[in-house]
């Protein structure tokens, strides 16, 4: 509960701060829902959020700043973290985002839910980690500003909107998928998680 | 408050503990309750009362020293109160006299008196370990620790003239240093103060580790990215080892917040205050571990994770801030560039070991006083957690717009005392464990209980102990020769 409201308060703008602050109402999510999980599940929801982090931190390390004003404001005036060059960089984007998804999709998959309202719960604890990729990594800035006309307030928070539900849709149904999959394959695929972050973080070192 | 009250109460205490020991054994539990009571809130007085600048002979009550030194003491005997008993007035009595001694000797001005004074600490904090039976390990830990400490000390002020503690320190003497801290702060796994572990001698381990943290805490931060990396790595390697087994080796969980405060310290100064207070709460929930029979998991585990809204989360996200900027493009940007890497990493392991931590098995679900003792070290560091980020050194901004983050963290902390709230009512059938519970044990390595290789290691530690006497002494004829007083220190 503390960690969603965190989370959200940092992800949408209430709270000014830094990237990592919202971070900190993740871990706080995963170490809540770990409390009723095995060791291989704690293990695999814990991962999850480390590729998470990882990836919210290329991001940081590709504008050079922690603070989420900073990265919607960068975002908003060159574009999208993914498709903005060099091209060393916009490939670390990508790799991240990617793999943050897939992460989130384990993440999900770890977390032990029942019932409807468990799903909701799970539900709003994905929109949490998909505002922080989608602030993180195609970051439109959220004009709430009185000078700006309403019609662009609405488009850019349109976007916004639809941004996030998608990854919270991928990250849900990705979770279902997972569900299928036999422990030892989500293990695979969160060490090949794992490996892409830690590719993507040599990508962006290289344009350091 | 006068700071030779807030100094001398400890050893008045110990006078009276001492003394408690003739009383009836009916009593004693009071005396010894009454007299830890008022320890901790001196120890506590001391930490507020430091930033004053306020000198005492060669003594000023600083930050960050007195904050961390003042704090430990007050761990310290919060843990003598909560593990003690009517037989432990003795051990209660020594850790008081130590504690005056770490004081003195962490706020000092000049290294003569404060190696002195601290060699005669650690003649208490001996005492205290060897109660009951001689543990090696603890014992010569504690002299090799010394005897690096007045080597690094030493070789500062022999090579530069200068007679006061040193706020920094560079090459061999701060290699002696770290080495110093680490093998008396518990950063050791399994050996060396561990054995002071769930016994009467456990509340030294709070001094053990704040004592070098508030002395070589200022010299030791801001080493390098380096040196953080390295510590940040054992730190991860020391979760990952706490993860893997079935069981867990207390020992070897109580070594990871002292690793990982001193890569964060190592990394970035300013975090200096919250990663000691972090990892003295965090050690003293681990002493506390074995008397709280399994109750007060969640509360030791976010301690230990140094998971939001704990002081150990400020330590984190304010490195988190200094390594991002400086991974940015500009000078040396590799290491700092790793930092950023392995804190996520960081963080992830915070919340497994703070997970596994929660899980561990409650043979006994009956309240004890150990059991409100931890829970009061997590709303210490909740408290801790929720203060502006410039009570601890930090800028004031480091989470954000600073009203609208109190506001936020309020709202959190509200929305999960009343999350809380309904899963106490639920009572433990409300919630749903699945798979094994995680059992814990001491895990610490004992020394050969060889008599005769007990006899041969004493004796090992009384010669380094003597070595330390002979540099302390060498040292003040050769200040003595100068004076004291180059123009440095004028």
């Amino acid at each position: 509960m503390g960690g969603l409201v965190l989370a959200l308060g940092y992800l949408t703008g209430l709270v000014s701060g830094p990237l990592v602050a919202a971070v900190g109402g993740l871990a706080l999510n995963t170490f809540g829902r770990s409390l009723r999980m095995d060791r291989r599940g704690q293990v695999l929801a814990a991962a999850g959020l480390a590729v998470i982090a990882g990836a919210l931190g290329i991001a940081a390390l590709r504008w050079g700043t922690l603070e989420l004003s900073e990265l919607r404001s960068v975002q908003a005036v060159l574009g999208p973290t993914v498709l903005v060059g060099p091209e060393p960089a916009a490939t670390a984007a990508i790799i991240a985002t990617v793999a943050a998804s897939v992460a989130l999709a384990l993440w999900v998959a770890a977390l032990p839910v029942r019932g409807f309202v468990g799903w909701a719960w799970t539900g709003l604890e994905t929109v949490s980690v998909a505002l922080a990729l989608v602030t993180a990594f195609w970051g439109p800035k959220i004009l709430l500003v009185p000078d700006v006309p309403s019609s662009e307030v609405v488009s850019s928070f349109g976007v916004w909107a639809i941004a996030a539900a998608v990854v919270t849709i991928a990250g849900v149904g990705g979770g279902l998928l997972a569900r299928m999959l036999s422990p030892s394959v989500r293990s695979g695929l969160m060490i090949a998680s794992l490996v892409a972050i830690s590719v993507a973080a040599g990508f962006i070192g290289s344009t350091l | 408050m006068n700071p030779v009250i807030l100094y001398s109460v400890h050893t008045l205490l110990a006078v009276v503990l001492a003394v408690g020991t003739l009383a009836p054994p009916k009593w004693r539990r009071s005396i010894l309750l009454g007299a830890a009571a008022l320890g901790c809130i001196g120890g506590l007085a001391l930490a507020l009362a430091s930033g004053d600048d306020t000198v005492w002979r060669s003594t000023t009550l600083s930050q960050p020293r007195g904050i961390i030194a003042g704090t430990a003491v007050a761990c310290a005997w919060l843990l003598a109160g909560a593990l003690g008993s009517d037989r432990t007035l003795g051990s209660a009595s020594l850790m008081g006299l130590a504690s005056t001694g770490i004081l003195l000797a962490t706020l000092g001005d000049w290294i003569v008196p404060a190696l002195a004074i601290w060699l005669a600490s650690s003649v208490a904090l001996v005492a205290l370990v060897s109660l009951g039976e001689v543990r090696v390990g603890a014992l010569l830990a504690i002299g090799v620790s010394d005897l690096a400490l007045v080597g690094a000390f030493a070789l500062h002020a022999l090579d530069e003239r200068v007679w006061t503690v040193p706020d920094s320190l560079a090459g061999l003497p701060l290699a002696l240093a770290a080495a110093s801290l680490v093998v008396r702060s518990g950063a050791l796994p399994r050996i060396g103060i561990w054995e002071a572990l769930d016994s009467q001698a456990a509340p030294a381990l709070p001094l053990l580790l704040g004592g070098p943290l508030a002395l070589l805490g200022v010299p030791l931060s801001g080493s390098g990215p380096w040196v953080s990396i390295a510590a940040l790595v054992v730190a991860l390697g020391l979760g990952g080892l706490s993860l893997w087994g079935r069981d867990l080796r207390l020992s070897v969980v109580g070594s990871w917040p002292v690793w990982l405060s001193m890569g964060l310290i190592a990394a970035a100064p300013a975090v200096l205050i919250p990663a000691a207070l972090a990892a003295l709460l965090a050690l003293s929930a681990v002493a506390l571990w074995p008397a709280t029979h399994g109750l007060a998991r969640p509360s030791r585990g976010l301690l230990l994770g140094f998971l939001p809204l704990t002081a150990g989360w400020m330590a984190i996200v304010g490195t988190a801030v200094v390594a991002f900027d400086r991974g940015a493009p500009g000078a040396r940007p590799l290491a700092w560039s790793l930092i950023a890497g392995l804190l996520p990493l960081t963080v992830a392991a915070g919340v497994a070991l703070a997970a596994r931590v929660a899980r561990q098995s409650a043979p006994n679900t009956s309240e004890t006083i150990a059991a409100w003792a931890a829970r009061a070290l997590f709303v210490a560091g909740v408290c801790l957690g929720l203060l502006s980020p410039s009570a601890l050194g930090l800028a004031r901004d480091t989470l954000g717009d600073l009203d609208n983050v109190l506001a936020l963290n309020g709202v959190a902390v509200g929305l999960a005392f009343v999350a809380g709230a309904i899963a106490y009512r639920r009572g433990p059938e409300g919630a749903s464990s699945v798979g094994a519970q995680v059992e814990a044990s001491a895990g610490t390595l004992v020394y050969s209980e060889d008599r005769a290789d007990t006899a041969v290691m004493v004796g090992v530690f009384a010669l380094i102990a003597v070595g330390s006497l002979a540099a302390v002494t060498y040292l003040a004829f050769e200040g003595l020769s100068y004076g004291f007083l180059p123009p440095s220190n004028l």
